[in-house]
């Protein structure tokens, strides 16, 4: 079970992350407020020859996915790659109630039909409940926005991934890779921002070849330890990795960027974002030279 | 010492689970026992940290493992007994901030950590972000001339209804979004300009009933330098905390946030040109051990245990963060009086 897609559309530009300039963020998530938008920048990615998308789980997630459904040509072709959770949601409840409460009130969000499909039983006493049941039902309710609609992968955040891998919590890691393939019948992977540390830690407990997202751009930016680790580390260690963070949040031109991806071998895929039509335009050409994706001209 | 540190994690909130991970992530540590007092988080985390001994009661822990640093997670009204208990078992501390409710009752622990040579750290993470570890390095190199004025701002989008848990309940937490947040840039201050001689403080609890929401603070520092902080968590439009600080001087004004560092120079100074220089986070970063929640706190927690091994400085101890407590103390105390000048008669 892999991903097909070489090219994939990014969506922190849908809900205001910029690591460059958080105002910046502020203004493209203000012009992506509206779902049309989206869904125009969507189907030029798409048309350009981007045939996934990534999808964060996002509050505004859930009115993205009812107009994919709604919309028959993206319905039918594009792949969805979800990423779950989506983390500042779950800091803010936490601050907000404490991380039990956070937990309880987030079981408690789904509709009457979403609580009888994930078999929560009703009042208190979830959480006495193991924490794979747990984590089972909140994979569950996180992914119900997208239900019909072609999932091909389901990413785990960067910041579990990589507290999984630190903690060596290895039982959770082959819970969530067999949950995502069985219950959902999608591909498991591991969004990183310490790719050595996480590598290191896959091979370490013999996980075969598995989908990753790393950074990897020519100014070495979220590429932990170093870059040149990382990059020793993708010829070492068989995965299927998707670069992201590859234009350096705007730090890097993409000709510099294709370049140095180009230099590598092990990219599979490419994650980017973009957020005006003639930007994903631009970058589903020159990213896609680098991994020998046919471009729509 | 053994050739890891032993790391032991008092209080598995977030902060606690992240400095848990961390510990386990950096070269040359090791998380070896966790304590944490509620019965499903502690059991949780068993799933998660295979074979990590856990406790309910840390003296417990304290008594059962030998340890060489301590984080210590708890709500602040803990921090200190806690740490002293850690310190006279020989352990080194990092303290999440703030430092304690107050700083009443802080000089003990500081006396006890200065007789055994244990390091106490207090987790100020904002001085490891390379943005305003940049700015501090421009402002210390005096580029910006004397010091004139400064403007800090917190902003987050959190608090839109009365929040649960200890830190909203003033008993608990010490205050609301000053003491939890806004001090990130009372530190910052301190850092670049120094403590202020006097403060004022207006605030506003619309949604929390004991602690207050929105926090506008005044500061003096001698040679008549002004600066303003306007803290709140309870404003649009900050899906994430976003921390500024503006600094001007006779020479010009430096701007940082978490993003990047703008400076605008009168006269070239030291590798600063003329005019504005513009630095971003993807060209000042460098590469850490792991990011779990930011790099900035790999690099606090890489410091704090360089520091137990005897190598490296840390950039907050117990002592200045006595300081930027007592900032905060008098802050509080301008706030009860409707905002009237209070003085810091006090030093360390």
């Amino acid at each position: 079970m892999g991903i097909s897609d070489k090219l994939i559309l990014g969506h922190n530009q849908f809900f205001g992350v910029n690591h460059m300039s958080s105002a910046r963020g502020v203004a493209t998530e203000q012009y992506f407020s509206s779902t049309e938008n989206v869904i125009s920048l969507v189907r030029t990615a798409y048309r350009s020859g981007v045939s996934g998308l990534m999808l964060s789980t996002h509050e505004r997630a859930r009115a993205i996915a009812d107009a994919l459904r709604a919309d028959p040509e993206l319905s039918s072709g594009l792949h969805l790659h979800i990423l779950l959770p989506y983390m500042a949601k779950y800091v803010r409840m936490a601050n907000e109630r404490g991380s039990i409460s956070m937990l309880e009130e987030t079981l408690k969000q789904a509709t009457w039909a979403e609580r009888m499909a994930i078999g929560l039983k009703a009042g208190t006493g979830v959480i006495t409940k193991d924490l794979k049941a747990i984590l089972g039902a909140l994979i569950k309710i996180e992914l119900l926005p997208f239900k019909g609609l072609n999932v091909e992968s389901v990413f785990l955040h960067n910041s579990l991934t990589d507290m999984l891998a630190a903690l060596r919590a290895t039982e959770v890691v082959h819970f969530f890779d067999k949950n995502i393939k069985e219950e959902h019948g999608a591909c498991p992977a591991y969004c990183t921002l310490s790719a050595g540390l996480t590598m290191n830690y896959f091979r370490d407990i013999g996980l075969e070849a598995p989908v990753m997202m790393a950074p990897f751009n020519p100014a070495g930016f979220q590429m932990n330890p170093s870059r040149e680790r990382c990059e020793q580390l993708l010829q070492e260690y068989p995965c299927h990795m998707v670069a992201m963070s590859v234009l350096a949040a705007g730090y890097v031109t993409p000709a510099d960027a294709a370049r140095y991806l180009s230099s590598l071998t092990g990219i599979d895929s490419i994650v980017f974002g973009a957020s005006s039509p003639g930007h994903v335009t631009e970058l589903s050409h020159v990213l896609g030279t680098v991994v020998g994706q046919a471009v729509a001209q | 010492m053994s050739a890891n540190i032993r790391c032991g994690v008092i209080g598995l909130g977030k902060m606690g689970v992240l400095h848990a991970s961390l510990a386990n992530a950096i070269e040359g540590s090791q998380l070896a026992a966790i304590c944490e007092p509620n019965r499903t988080i502690r059991n949780w985390f068993g799933t998660f940290g295979s074979n990590i001994p856990a406790y309910q009661d840390y003296k417990e822990m304290l008594d059962a493992v030998p340890l060489d640093a301590v984080f210590i997670c708890t709500p602040p009204s803990s921090h200190i007994e806690i740490a002293t208990a850690c310190v006279r078992k020989g352990c080194h501390v990092f303290i999440e901030k703030p430092l304690s409710l107050t700083a009443e009752g802080v000089k003990p622990l500081a006396e006890l950590l200065k007789q055994t040579g244990k390091i106490g750290m207090v987790g100020f993470m904002m001085r490891y972000a390379d943005t305003f570890s940049r700015a501090q390095e421009i402002v210390s190199q005096g580029a910006l001339g004397q010091v004139l004025a400064c403007r800090g701002a917190t902003k987050v989008s959190q608090n839109f209804k009365e929040g649960k848990g200890w830190r909203y309940s003033r008993k608990e937490s010490g205050g609301g979004v000053l003491i939890a947040q806004g001090i990130h840039v009372v530190d910052l201050m301190c850092w670049m300009i120094g403590t202020p001689h006097s403060v004022n403080l207006r605030s506003n609890s619309h949604y929390s009933k004991s602690v207050e929401d929105f926090a506008l603070a005044l500061f003096s520092w001698k040679g008549d330098i002004i600066g303003s902080l306007d803290s709140s968590w309870s404003v649009d439009g900050h899906r994430m905390l976003l921390t500024s600080l503006e600094i001007t001087g006779e020479n010009g004004t430096l701007a940082v946030d978490d993003d990047t560092v703008r400076v605008f120079l009168r006269k070239a100074s030291g590798k600063y040109k003329e005019g504005w220089s513009s630095m971003s986070k993807p060209e000042l970063s460098s590469g850490t051990a792991a990011d779990i929640g930011g790099a900035l706190y790999t690099k606090q927690d890489e410091a704090f245990l360089c520091a137990v091994r005897g190598q490296g400085k840390i950039e907050s101890d117990v002592r200045n963060a006595w300081s930027v407590q007592h900032v905060i103390d008098c802050l509080y105390k301008s706030a009860d009086k409707n905002g009237a000048t209070v003085d810091l008669h006090r030093e360390f």
